[in-house]
């Protein structure tokens, strides 16, 4: 099968939009991930729209047709936190098999018009009917983590304060501004242990990648971010009982993309993975390998994983800072690592960075860990 | 999200009254083909695809794995309230709200005993839990 890489990005600032419709919001960004591409807009096969959908169904042909692109396949894809991650897998499965040669994955969402949605809203769902917002679930986690591992709520809270340090200087950020461990620790409580700035942000926004078959990629593009290998799975429907400190479908995500990369997380320079709360950084940081349970904190304390480090995390600043407007999530991530791989990280490049790794989970349905998990290995 | 549709979650019963002591408990069911547990009851079993799911009565006391003091909670419950997860002797795991007047008393993996409650109601009014768990 044919190799596939990264030839645009799209990005803008996430953040409160009120002022602006999904489509005023999202256009954009898509016209800039072509421009950059370097093709006609004519030259894109197939399009994914990675939406939980804040603006209704049909996003993708409301955000296409602006710019005059319909015509072709358009996809709408829901599958919550990790909806534009898929997108982008798609669009890399399509050119794989041939049925087109440049791709295009969108990610949009309005979290402030409908309030955050990550969780079945049917009904049906047991957890979700008698009241696990999602909050809650990272806050179970993180009790559950403290209580294994003797992390104390000082250490969880300066995750954040690495967040935000490097949010602040990230363009696209919705928070812009460091913040003190003591401002973290005395924040409103939500859900405990969980307060105000373990959280991520409720956000508008949307981001856009084009992505070619090697070939059309090598011709149009001077600097084009291959994808390695893409990894997408559901997690394990589990009516028993399950480690919630360490999160199954990240972990058997992460295997097999290392596998299929043929690399470990030793090789990688730098990773944007899904922090929505600060407990994120620890646990996510143990199932992917970059760490031993239990022992994510120790990459934080010793600074391994901020700018500089051994292996960032969140060089963007992650959720926490830039956002969290759900459906384009991933593919923000992906914009974020194309660029530093390309040294285009701007204030926060990772010198000499050429392997990068994003994950991005997704939804709370009973009994599973999450309702999907998303990864990438990006490298030039 | 208050216009949100909370339909019977499970078209078996999973509080029952146990004949035997006259008290509340809860009941899962038990797949006859494979032995595979769940709660709440389903008709279908995830594992072997029977149909053949029996009533399975649960203890009444399970261990606490983990809690959250919810200070704002699910919009359709309202809040605050104190979520979580209760491991049963039976091998399930349940989702719930734990009776405490004071959160601080809890701790992971204490004994917790199930207290059929006044049921919680959100803010249409409409019952959304009918019972819970306390130390
Ligand atoms: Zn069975």
């Amino acid at each position: 099968m044919r190799d596939v890489s990264i030839i645009g990005t799209g990005m803008m600032r996430f953040g409160k939009h009120l002022d602006k419709g999904l489509v005023e919001l999202a256009w954009p960004v898509v016209k800039e991930a072509i421009a950059e591409a370097g093709v006609e807009k004519e030259d894109i096969g197939i399009a994914f729209c990675g939406t939980v959908g804040s603006a209704g169904i049909m996003a993708g042909q409301s955000i296409l047709k602006t710019l005059g692109m319909t015509g072709i396949p358009i996809a709408n894809v829901e599958g919550a936190c990790s909806s534009s991650g898929i997108a982008v897998r798609l669009a890399w499965m399509a050119i794989r098999a041939g049925e087109c040669d440049v791709a295009l994955a969108i990610g949009a969402d309005k979290m402030n018009r409908t309030g955050p949605r990550h969780a079945p809203d049917h009904g049906e769902d047991w957890d979700m009917a008698y009241g696990l917002a999602m909050h809650g679930l990272y806050a179970m986690r993180a009790r559950r983590y403290m209580n294994d591992y003797g992390i104390t709520e000082e250490q969880l809270s300066s995750v954040s304060v690495k967040a935000h340090k490097l949010g602040a200087k990230n363009e696209f950020a919705h928070i812009q501004k460091e913040v003190t461990l003591e401002e973290v620790m005395t924040s409103r409580m939500i859900a405990d242990p969980l307060r105000l700035w373990h959280c991520c942000p409720v956000s508008d926004g949307a981001a856009a990648v084009v992505l070619a078959a090697d070939d059309v990629a090598k011709k149009v593009c001077d600097k084009p971010v291959k994808i390695v290998a893409s990894v997408q799975h559901s997690g394990k429907y589990m009516t028993g009982f399950r480690d919630m400190t360490m999160p199954e479908v990240t972990q058997r995500t992460a295997k097999e993309i290392y596998e299929k990369a043929g690399l470990g997380p030793e090789d990688l320079d730098l990773v944007e993975f899904h922090d929505a709360f600060t407990i994120n950084e620890l646990m996510y940081a143990d199932a992917i390998g970059l760490s031993k349970p239990g022992e994510g904190v120790r990459l934080l304390e010793e600074g391994e994983s901020t700018v500089g480090g051994r292996i960032p995390i969140n060089p963007s600043g992650g959720l926490l800072s830039r956002g969290h407007p759900i459906g384009p999530t991933g593919a923000a991530q992906i914009v974020e690592v194309t660029r530093q791989l390309q040294g285009r990280g701007g204030a926060r490049q990772v010198e000499g960075a050429k392997v990068g790794l994003t994950h991005v989970t997704g939804g709370g349905v009973s009994g599973l860990d999450h309702g999907a998990c998303t990864m990438h290995v990006l490298a030039v | 999200m208050s216009d949100v549709e909370i339909p019977p979650l499970s078209d078996q019963p999973y509080l029952i009254d146990d004949p035997e002591d006259d008290r509340p408990r809860l009941q899962g069911c038990e797949c006859a083909d494979c032995g595979k547990r769940v709660f709440p009851p389903v008709a279908v079993c995830p594992e072997c695809l029977g149909e053949n799911m029996e009533p399975l009565p649960l203890s009444r006391e399970g261990l606490l794995y983990s809690y959250t003091a919810f200070e704002q909670g699910a919009r359709w419950v309202g809040g605050p309230y104190i979520a979580a997860y209760i491991d049963m002797p039976e091998g399930v795991r349940i989702f719930t709200h734990i009776d405490v007047d004071d959160p601080g008393r809890l701790t992971c993996d204490m004994p917790v005993i199930l207290r059929v409650t006044e049921p919680v109601v959100n803010a249409d009014g409409r019952e959304v839990l009918k019972f819970k768990f306390a130390p």
